[in-house]
């Protein structure tokens, strides 16, 4: 509701007319002269007029009437005799826009001088929208012209003779031009035309008004944004010469808080610079009142209205720095409050506001404009603009409530409806394509794998002469379970029954050659296996077995030993563990097992045709897209995030979030919650929605500190609606401050419960604000509305919400006396469920420690033709998303546990979103993606990250890929992969041993890695990606262990065991130089699993020796692009190390020699001396590092391939090996490094 | 030279038959494992004294065999009884220098009551927990050379042959590797002449009744040599030259059935 303020002096006949928004000709004869084109519709009430003097005794009288389209109506003031203030609070008068109106006064005696004040009421149709207007037909209409848009003024005939800010409108509330209306009293003639156009701050905008030919009207609608401190005026603009015409115009605005209004206006000068000054507060032209006057006489007050109204705020502009200063004050009854608005422009200022203060106005008042000097400031060509801003009545309900521009309801057209058959894809982020870099969001500590413990070697088989032979055959009966474990040896052992097993009965033939070692280069991969044949013939124990059980997966150990350590019950050696495959029955009664490593069975993971992750897995209650059924379960190692990234160019902060989600299908959550006894005392009978009950404070009391709780009533009784209610724009409302409320429906609810919280006191009187456990309630009181679970308010401040109240006024209604405190205790609650669907997003498969950020569209802002971005989001403030770790989320653990159609269980990471942020990813407009980190320790989301890379490594290899992982906490120490006879399957110790390692190369954790994974391949591929991206090798060693070596090139190799061709070699000596060359090394890294992309450039180093030596070829390996690192130090550690050891190719030795080769694992070094070698006597001592080996039983003899070392290792590569002392230089990124050393090979990187 | 003895597989009155014991043998070992006449096989016991019982249709016993075990030499360990009053301390001869205990083959003729349901192998306070070979055997009735020439004319003399088995590789450098099995494989080789059909007849049926090399059973060379006697085989071929002559030509290679690793 508005309240449009006016006062004149003198009439010059017995019907006058003026215009009701007030222009400068209020006491025109002519109507057409007097009146305005109304620019919004509503209604018109509580006309109330003020003479200055009566209309005399006897017969005079004085009626006024609210004019529309040239008949009176009813809304009147009738002045007889001695009446000087007359009210008419009865009647009301509805107008369309474009309705001719004015003030009608009709004077039967009009004594000289007398001042005419009035006020009238507006309220209009659209909610917040005031109306301002005028009309002029002064000689100096005419092109070029210009005036005020808001405030009374006269055209000023001068083409350019805008001057800011004393011919125009200063904007004192924020809100929007939405409607202009013009008239002339002539047209403008055929082919001739007049243009109002309004102008914000010196500029031309789309706001006008064009009246052409014939017509004498015109209008405009749209929206023109509005800020408080915008000058605003209109300028004309002829074509054609068209005649000069009466003009009138009404301007439409819709102000951003519903109930509040402007009044102001301008002078092209300003006040006295040495005198108190009065002016009438919208008319600051002085037409029809006085100019600035030097006392406060009546012509330059105003009255006040018939309802109350409150002046909330007063800005003042002046066009150049005053060096003194004006105090522009509101007078309120010849005084001024302490509580009126004032505004000081002093110094080198020109412009000033007051917000702070609130004077209320009522009908008994009278109120001005006054400035005081000080300090004698520039007064000259200096003007002047102010302009208070008004509220009054009590908010307009929504959805016409415009200052958030409402959020559409359905993503952007074509999108909706939503078909729902597609999960939407990722990487679809708008016009944000994220930054480089990224900020850590956490420092740690960090978790860690188990430790376990490394097997007995066994016994040591250098120089023994009587080798035993047997194997262990541990089976698995079908369809008990029980597991029996037969032995066969070569030639039978009658050994103690509590030596392995006792009795070795004979019945294997023989055992081929068993094979195992660390992968190679391109991270080819290959196992312990070897064939078994058994002889048959004897108790046809292979065939007694065939013939009702699979052998299939039966576990089978090569075990050998001496005599003597047989009797003494030494453990045996193991040279061999894996699992039977393929079996063949051959004649003459013979059979043959093929027993590989388990993790390269056919069952294994590593298994032809197997691939890591699996797909996604339909899950029972879902129906998951096609497309998401065909993505791999993501995995994640590490932090994958982007925080803090930035624009290269801008050095902007832009992340995006780097984990994409994919969509499972619509959920129904189901939820307990406990719902209590509602507080008594509060009804809603007879009072409006949105003032149901109650006050947040005493009368008069301003209430700063609002909260609100929102409850839901079912059955009769309360309880928590789940998280407290969203409060929005708290105190925007002015004082009283005023708070809206948004929340998402409860399906199956009867009613909701709106507690709002007021404190003068302090904020901290309520935090943690619970009306239902009473907590939060000192210093402050409250007032409650009820809202019904059936209408939905269309107005979602926050996306997803369909319920809003919005209050601003704590005076109305009854003080509410329900008691809040005590409410019934939870013990004596009633649990009642409650179930809603929500879109479930899959973030990993698998619990992890944390999300740190979630990402998902913007919705263009509300704006339909605004495309999307991809923006951050608040799990903690919005309704619609639903993320672990963040307050809403509405279960223990942070991951979901679902049943897959294949009976499975699968722990999934999963996010729930629902509303149009979920449409928007499922159409693929914009979609979501996460920050987060991966893996911890525990299994179950409550441990500590993973971030080590040989940690992540062993964790990966002993939880999805050997424990085939699908739920439940990690391997433990005791549930970690284990062979049959309890040996760990994975060494752990050199795992923890080359991390260590990389620690001191890179301190203080070494290697780490950030490694989502988004793809599926078979294992040998992920083998060759961890080779290459941590610069080791994974292995099988003779235990059977997956194992992890990598050169450390600070070693000291003198004590390595000696081998020398002389005595220990037994076989021909092969070598085999330049393998794997690669004197050029680039590649990749910091991967962007949402865009599919590296954020980092390509890497590359070069060795000039390596390219020199190789006769100044180049030869490049596969680039290495991983997926695994991000940081790029340690990215270049990788390269420069594979650089050095590969700049002149791998050199491979191969031997054989006796069963005591076998002392000595895959991994380890020896020291070789033969005659075979390089250089004119061969090898001498010369270190080599133990690649593979291979076990010929037949013939117990063991060939080694191994890795010549010898100018890897410092200790032998340079002169003085270990002890050396040298110096290097980097003089220039490109450029090669200095040393004094002439062996140590530079790398550059180009 | 003693007249040769030789036994058919199906001359051993045990043959098929599972003992019983007194005491069980060890976890992980089977008495049943004496009845597979495969001295590499082991039956261990965690006692010293323990008593053996074969329990038959009724036969007569001539002819004990047990080709591996660790019974201490002497006669005090040993005893063969039988159901019918028979009971005999048995000699075991000295262990050999590889380590492997001779064969034992004892004759039993020269005593009586040695028809009976029932026999035992009463072994008391060996010196170490006891051990058998998976092979015990009584053979009747004897059959020897000598039994088979009375109006025939044997001509004979044996080659007996031993050969461990090891794995032996040398360098270039001349540096020998060397891998002891830890088994002995023997052979008797034999060249026989037949002057009668009878004779012919009676080795032709030991091949036969042997089922060639398939089933073992005994050769006892020298009945006179406690140590001499060989549980093994046939080779796979009967081979004799029919002349027209009086003697027929006939020879034969045994292989001892091999004992597995010295106990």
């Amino acid at each position: 509701m508005q309240i449009i303020f006016g006062s004149y002096n003198g009439s010059t006949g017995i019907d006058n007319f003026c215009p009701i928004g007030f222009g400068n000709i209020c006491t025109a004869t002519s109507e057409a002269q007097g009146s305005m084109p109304c620019p919004a519709a509503g209604t018109f009430n509580n006309l109330r007029i003020k003479l200055s003097v009566a209309p005399g005794g006897g017969t005079g009288f004085r009626n006024f009437f609210l004019r529309v389209n040239g008949v009176d109506s009813a809304l009147t003031c009738q002045f007889v005799n001695a009446a000087t203030d007359v009210r008419d609070t009865t009647h009301s008068v509805t107008v369309a826009r474009g309705d001719i109106i004015s003030l009608h006064d009709h004077s039967g005696n009009f004594p000289a001088g007398t001042q005419v004040y009035f006020t009238i009421e507006f309220t209009s149709t659209s909610p917040g929208q005031s109306i301002y207007g005028g009309n002029d037909s002064s000689s100096s209409v005419g092109d070029g012209a210009t005036n005020s848009v808001f405030g009374p003024h006269t055209w000023r005939g001068v083409s350019g003779y805008q001057q800011l800010p004393g011919t125009s409108d200063v904007v004192s509330i924020a809100g929007r031009l939405t409607g202009l209306n013009h008239t002339l009293s002539a047209a403008p003639g055929t082919g001739k035309s007049i243009t109002f156009t309004v102008f914000k701050n010196g500029s031309p905008t789309s706001a006008s008004v064009t009246i052409a030919d014939t017509a004498t009207s015109g209008s405009w609608t749209g929206s023109l944004n509005l800020a408080v401190g915008d000058l605003v005026y209109q300028q004309i603009t002829y074509a054609g010469g068209p005649s000069g015409s009466i003009t009138a115009w009404g301007a439409q605005f819709t102000a951003t808080i519903g109930n509040q209004w402007m009044i102001g206006s301008s002078n092209i000068s300003v006040p006295s610079n040495t005198a108190v000054r009065y002016i009438q507060p919208n008319n600051g032209d002085g037409n029809g009142g006085a100019a600035y006057s030097a006392t406060e006489t009546f012509d330059v007050t105003l009255i006040g209205p018939v309802s109350s109204a409150t002046l909330i705020g007063l800005i003042v502009v002046v066009s150049g720095a005053p060096g003194g200063s004006w105090q522009i004050a509101t007078r309120q009854n010849g005084a001024t409050p302490a509580s009126a608005p004032i505004v000081t422009i002093s110094g080198g200022a020109t412009t000033g506001s007051d917000t702070n203060h609130n004077l209320a106005l009522v009908d008994t008042d009278v109120w001005t404009w006054q400035s005081t000097p000080t300090g004698t400031p520039n007064a000259s060509n200096v003007s002047m603009a102010w302009a208070w801003a008004g509220k009054s009545g009590a908010l307009p309900p929504p959805p016409s409530f415009v200052l958030l521009p409402p959020v559409p309801l359905a993503p952007q057209a074509p999108c909706a409806p939503q078909a729902q058959v597609s999960g939407g894809g990722k990487g679809k982020s708008g016009c944000n394509p994220g930054g480089v870099g990224r900020v850590s969001s956490y420092p740690g500590p960090f978790g860690a794998v188990p430790a376990h413990a490394d097997p007995v070697d066994g016994e040591l088989l250098t120089g023994k002469t009587n080798i035993d032979v047997w194997m262990d055959l541990i089976h698995t009966d079908y369809p008990s379970g029980t597991q029996t474990t037969y032995r066969r040896s070569l030639v039978e052992l009658g050994d103690l029954s509590t030596y392995e097993g006792g009795r070795k009965p004979a019945g294997l033939l023989s055992v081929g050659s068993v094979d195992h070692g660390l992968s190679n280069e391109q991270g080819g991969f290959a196992a312990a296996n070897t064939t078994i044949k058994f002889g048959d013939e004897t108790d046809r124990f292979i065939r007694n077995l065939a013939d009702s059980q699979d052998l299939e997966y039966d576990e089978v150990r090569i075990k050998l030993a001496s005599p003597p350590a047989r009797l003494a019950g030494s453990a045996p050696r193991v040279p061999c563990r894996g699992v039977v495959q393929t079996p063949v029955l051959d004649s003459p009664l013979e059979a043959d097992l093929t027993v590989v490593d388990s993790l390269f069975a056919e069952f294994g993971p590593s298994g032809p045709g197997r691939n890591w992750p699996a797909l996604v897995p339909p899950l029972v209650g879902f129906s998951t897209p096609a497309d998401v059924l065909a993505t791999p379960i993501p995995w994640l190692y590490g932090e994958k995030s982007d925080e803090g990234a930035t624009d290269p160019t801008t050095g902007a902060v832009v992340s995006k979030g780097l984990c994409p989600l994919y969509w499972l299908g619509q959920e129904k959550l189901t939820r307990t919650v406990i719902l209590t006894t509602p507080p008594v005392g509060s009804t809603s009978a007879g009072i409006p929605p949105v003032m149901d009950v109650g006050q947040t404070g005493a009368p008069g009391t301003i209430m700063t500190k609002l909260h609100s709780y929102v409850t839901c009533v079912s059955g009769g009784v309360e309880g928590p609606l789940g998280a407290e209610g969203s409060n929005l724009d708290r105190g925007d409302f002015g004082d009283p401050h005023g708070i809206r409320v948004n929340w998402g429906q409860v399906p199956g609810v009867d009613s909701y419960r709106i507690y709002i919280f007021g404190s003068s006191v302090n904020d901290d009187a309520a935090v943690g604000f619970n009306p239902l456990s009473g907590d939060g309630l000192n210093g402050g009181t409250c007032r409650v509305f009820t809202h019904d679970n059936v209408t939905f308010d269309g107005f979602q401040a926050i996306p997803g919400q369909d319920f809003y109240v919005a209050i601003h006024d704590w005076t109305d209604g009854a003080p509410y006396t329900g008691a809040l405190t005590p409410v019934p205790s939870l013990a004596t609650a009633t649990a009642v469920t409650i179930t809603e669907d929500w879109d479930a997003y899959l973030v990993v498969g698998h619990p992890i420690f944390r999300i740190i950020s979630v990402y998902g569209s913007d919705l263009g802002g509300g704006d339909p033709a605004v495309s999307h971005d991809r923006t951050k989001l608040d799990p903690n403030t919005r309704a619609d998303i639903l993320v672990p770790g963040f307050a809403a989320w509405p279960f223990t653990p942070t991951y979901r546990a679902y049943t897959g159609a294949d009976g499975k269980t699968y722990w999934f990471t999963v996010i729930y979103a629902r509303g149009p942020l979920s449409d928007d990813h499922k159409n693929g407009v914009v979609t979501m993606a996460v920050n987060a980190i991966g893996v911890e320790d525990v299994g179950d989301g409550t441990g500590l990250p993973l971030v080590d890379a040989h940690a992540c490594q062993q964790h990966w290899l002993e939880n999805p890929i050997l424990g085939n992982w699908t739920s439940g906490v990690w391997a433990t120490n005791v549930t970690y992969p284990q062979w049959e006879d309890g040996t760990a399957k994975v060494r752990s110790s050199s795992f923890a041993t080359r991390q260590a390692f990389t620690a001191g190369a890179l301190p203080p954790r070494g290697l780490t890695i950030d490694w989502y994974v988004d793809t599926t391949q078979g294992l040998g591929a992920w083998y060759k990606l961890w080779n290459r991206s941590t610069e080791s090798r994974l292995g099988v060693n003779g235990h059977g262990q997956i194992v992890i070596w990598g050169l450390d090139e600070t070693v000291d190799p003198t004590n390595w065991p000696s081998l020398d061709h002389v005595v220990d070699i037994f076989g021909k000596v092969q070598s085999i130089s330049g393998q794997e060359r690669e004197n050029v090394v680039s590649g990749s890294f910091d991967w962007d699993p949402d865009a599919s992309r590296f954020r980092a450039p390509a890497v590359t180093y070069q060795s000039p020796a390596g390219i020199q030596k190789y006769k100044g070829h180049t030869k490049q390996g596969e680039a290495l692009d991983t997926t695994m690192l991000s940081n790029p130090t340690q990215f270049a550690w990788v390269l420069q190390r594979r650089l050095t050891r590969l700049q002149f190719g791998a050199k491979q030795v191969q031997i054989d020699g006796p069963i005591g080769y076998l002392d000595r694992d895959v991994g380890t070094g020896i020291l070789l001396t033969t005659i075979e070698g390089t250089g004119a006597v061969g090898y001498s001592q010369r270190p080599f590092i133990i690649l593979w080996r291979s076990l010929n039983i037949a013939t117990r003899i063991v060939t080694y391939t191994l890795l010549d070392v010898n100018a890897l290792l410092i200790a032998t590569a340079f002169t003085n090996g270990l002890t050396r002392l040298f110096t290097i230089t980097d003089v220039g990124a490109n450029e090669p490094v200095i040393t004094d050393t002439a062996n140590a090979e530079p790398l550059i990187r180009v | 030279m003693a007249s040769a003895i030789f036994q058919r597989y199906t001359d051993n009155i045990l043959l098929g038959v599972t003992p019983t014991a007194t005491v069980a043998p060890s976890t992980s070992y089977s008495l049943a494992t004496l009845a597979t006449l495969n001295p590499a096989a082991r039956v261990r016991w965690s006692v010293k004294t323990v008593t053996i019982t074969f329990t038959i249709s009724s036969a007569q016993g001539d002819i004990l065999v047990i080709p591996m075990h660790n019974l201490d030499p002497g006669a005090s360990v040993l005893t063969l009884t039988n159901g019918a009053g028979f009971s005999h301390a048995i000699t075991i001869p000295a262990v050999q220098a590889d380590g492997f205990p001779p064969t034992l083959v004892v004759d039993l003729t020269s005593f009586s009551s040695r028809t009976s349901t029932v026999w035992n192998l009463v072994i008391v306070s060996n010196s170490v927990n006891v051990t058998f070979g998976g092979c015990i055997a009584i053979y009747g009735p004897k059959r020897s050379f000598l039994g088979q020439a009375v109006g025939d004319n044997f001509a004979w003399g044996f080659h007996e042959s031993e050969t461990p088995n090891v794995l032996d590789v040398a360098n270039e450098y001349g540096t020998p590797y060397v891998q002891d099995y830890g088994t002995v494989n023997r052979k008797i080789a034999v060249d026989l002449r037949a002057s009668s059909p009878s004779g012919l007849t009676a080795i032709r049926d030991w091949f036969r009744a042997n089922h060639g090399r398939a089933r073992p059973s005994l050769f006892w060379p020298d009945p006179t040599s406690t140590t001499s006697g060989l549980f093994g085989r046939w080779s796979n071929t009967f081979d004799v030259l029919q002349q027209m002559e009086t003697y027929k030509p006939i020879s034969l290679t045994f292989d001892e059935w091999p004992k597995g690793q010295a106990l």
